[in-house]
């Protein structure tokens, strides 16, 4: 879609040098000379088109196209792809990950102003198809708040990415049982440039936790988190024992396969013809 | 009830905190003491009074089951602030001081864990949860040494949401409550707090406080007519 947008204005800039040229070969050259003694070509335009956010270059198929291996027909999953391209071609839903930092508005007949806006840090990203669903979490006035919103739903007005950026895990649940400096996220964030190109940034940081008990126990290697402090908060022996639920034999499981690259790039090529259309 | 931090308008009585942080600067685990150190503060102050009952009741093993008696409302610093007080008292005492150094060990692990168990939220609010009041009531956030409960649930399960109103157990009185954010995650776009929070309210619906920081869930604007005078407190929607 951007590409077409951008062939529209260098057309169109064409168009424009054809004119200049045009028109100053009707000008007579003498009276040229006298207006201007160096010759001063014109300045080029620099069109910055503010409007349209520049599209990702990046290959980035997002997570809930990929669907689960199961034994429904593939044609349920084929139908909803093509919803889910409906959708998006009407919103745009920007590439993000969980640990990027979102801002989303959301109609809301309550809410003043019709539209509720809620920025916070993405902590899980679930589900497949059209009822795919991604958490923010925020910290407001004290209070942690979370929204699971649902990406394709029509109540939604607009999700931003104010800053994009990878974390160490795949869900930071545990934040909820970190200190509340690493949940607090400034609802007035200016958004910060991303560059389209290039790998995503991926925020090394790890994160410090509240005294046990937590939620979950987070140190199992069930959960395998590698964006919290352990040695700040659990003794080696605590985290030996942990080690006893290590399930070693998983990584062999030869049943819970499931290989997605062909299919990932398969479905890549799909989602970009549609959306070209 | 989220208690690594202090309820609002909680003031505590002047501690000579210096040597105490003293001795509890070298212990890693404490990593934000600047929020416990208030809560040092407010236990502190129980803990005199209990001091003079110590030194006579004072047995082997009763002590230590004392100490988990009594010790298990309190915040872990509360906790370690009270062993260290029987231990530097008690140290006084060459008979005893063999029979508490296992005591001594045993503080770690109170550190590190409650002596009670929190299991994951199954229903949302239901009898004998404890509550956070988060209006500005003086009833609501006058400290006491039992968290505010629910006793009863005004609803036909006996499970309350968010609009629900509840009967309270706060400073050994009974009031009513409007449930106005909790643990368990509800509907997909509605928010989930932190902590289950409440606003005490008179029998007429009218709220006892004067101001609600905390923010509240938008979908509460439906009860317009009954509540109305919550909203209008509310200082913001989320």
């Amino acid at each position: 879609m951007a590409a077409k947008g951008l062939d529209k204005c260098f057309f169109s800039l064409r168009l424009l040098r054809n004119l200049q040229l045009r028109n100053e070969r009707l000008v007579s050259t003498s009276a040229c000379r006298l207006v201007d003694d160096k010759f001063i070509p014109p300045s080029k335009p620099v069109i910055i088109d503010k409007t349209q956010s520049v599209a990702s270059l990046r290959k980035f198929l997002s997570p809930e196209f990929v669907p689960p291996r199961q034994r429904t027909n593939p044609l349920k999953f084929s139908i909803e792809r093509k919803d889910m391209i409906r959708r998006r071609k009407v919103l745009n839903i920007p590439e993000f990950y969980v640990g990027s930092i979102l801002a989303v508005s959301m109609a809301d007949p309550h809410a003043s102003g019709k539209a509720n806006r809620f920025v916070g840090i993405c902590i899980q990203r679930g589900g497949k198809g059209l009822g795919a669903t991604f958490v923010l979490r925020n910290i407001i006035n004290n209070q942690g708040v979370e929204i699971c919103y649902e990406l394709y739903s029509p109540r939604i007005q607009s999700v931003e990415v104010l800053k994009l950026e990878k974390r160490l895990d795949d869900n930071l649940m545990y934040l909820r049982d970190a200190l509340p400096e690493y949940s607090t996220v400034d609802p007035d964030m200016k958004p910060v440039p991303f560059s389209p190109t290039g790998e995503v940034p991926v925020n090394n940081i790890k994160v410090r936790m509240r005294p046990k008990p937590w939620s979950k126990r987070w140190e199992r290697p069930k959960f395998n988190i590698q964006g919290i402090r352990f040695d700040l908060c659990l003794t080696p022996e605590k985290m030996e024992h942990a080690q006893k639920w290590a399930e070693p034999w998983r990584e062999y499981d030869m049943l819970k396969e499931y290989d997605t690259s062909k299919l990932e790039e398969h479905l890549l090529d799909e989602f970009q013809q549609e959306m070209s259309k | 009830m989220d208690r690594s931090q202090p309820k609002e308008g909680t003031t505590y009585p002047p501690v000579p905190s210096a040597t105490l942080l003293h001795i509890l600067e070298p212990l890693p685990q404490f990593g934000l003491f600047n929020i416990q150190q208030r809560h040092l503060e407010k236990d502190l102050s129980t803990f005199k009074k209990k001091e003079k009952d110590l030194t006579s009741n004072l047995k082997d093993d009763s002590a230590h089951a004392w100490l988990q008696s009594q010790c298990h409302e309190y915040s872990e610093t509360g906790r370690v602030l009270c062993v260290f007080f029987i231990f530097a008292i008690v140290m006084a005492l060459p008979q005893l001081a063999r029979s508490l150094t296992g005591l001594f060990v045993e503080t770690s692990s109170i550190i590190h864990q409650r002596a009670f168990s929190v299991s994951a939220v199954a229903a949302a609010i239901q009898k004998m949860t404890r509550v956070r009041v988060v209006d500005n009531s003086s009833l609501g956030n006058t400290p006491y040494h039992r968290a505010p409960r629910v006793i009863h649930v005004y609803t036909k399960n006996g499970i309350g949401k968010v609009g629900d109103k509840v009967l309270l157990a706060l400073k050994g009185q009974k009031k009513k409550a409007l449930i106005v954010g909790h643990k368990m995650p509800g509907k997909r776009m509605s928010p989930r707090f932190d902590s289950n929070n409440v606003v005490l309210i008179e029998d007429n619906g009218n709220p006892t406080g004067t101001r609600i920081k905390v923010p509240l869930p938008t979908h509460l604007r439906k009860m317009e007519g009954d509540y109305s005078k919550v909203l209008a407190i509310a200082s913001s929607f989320v």
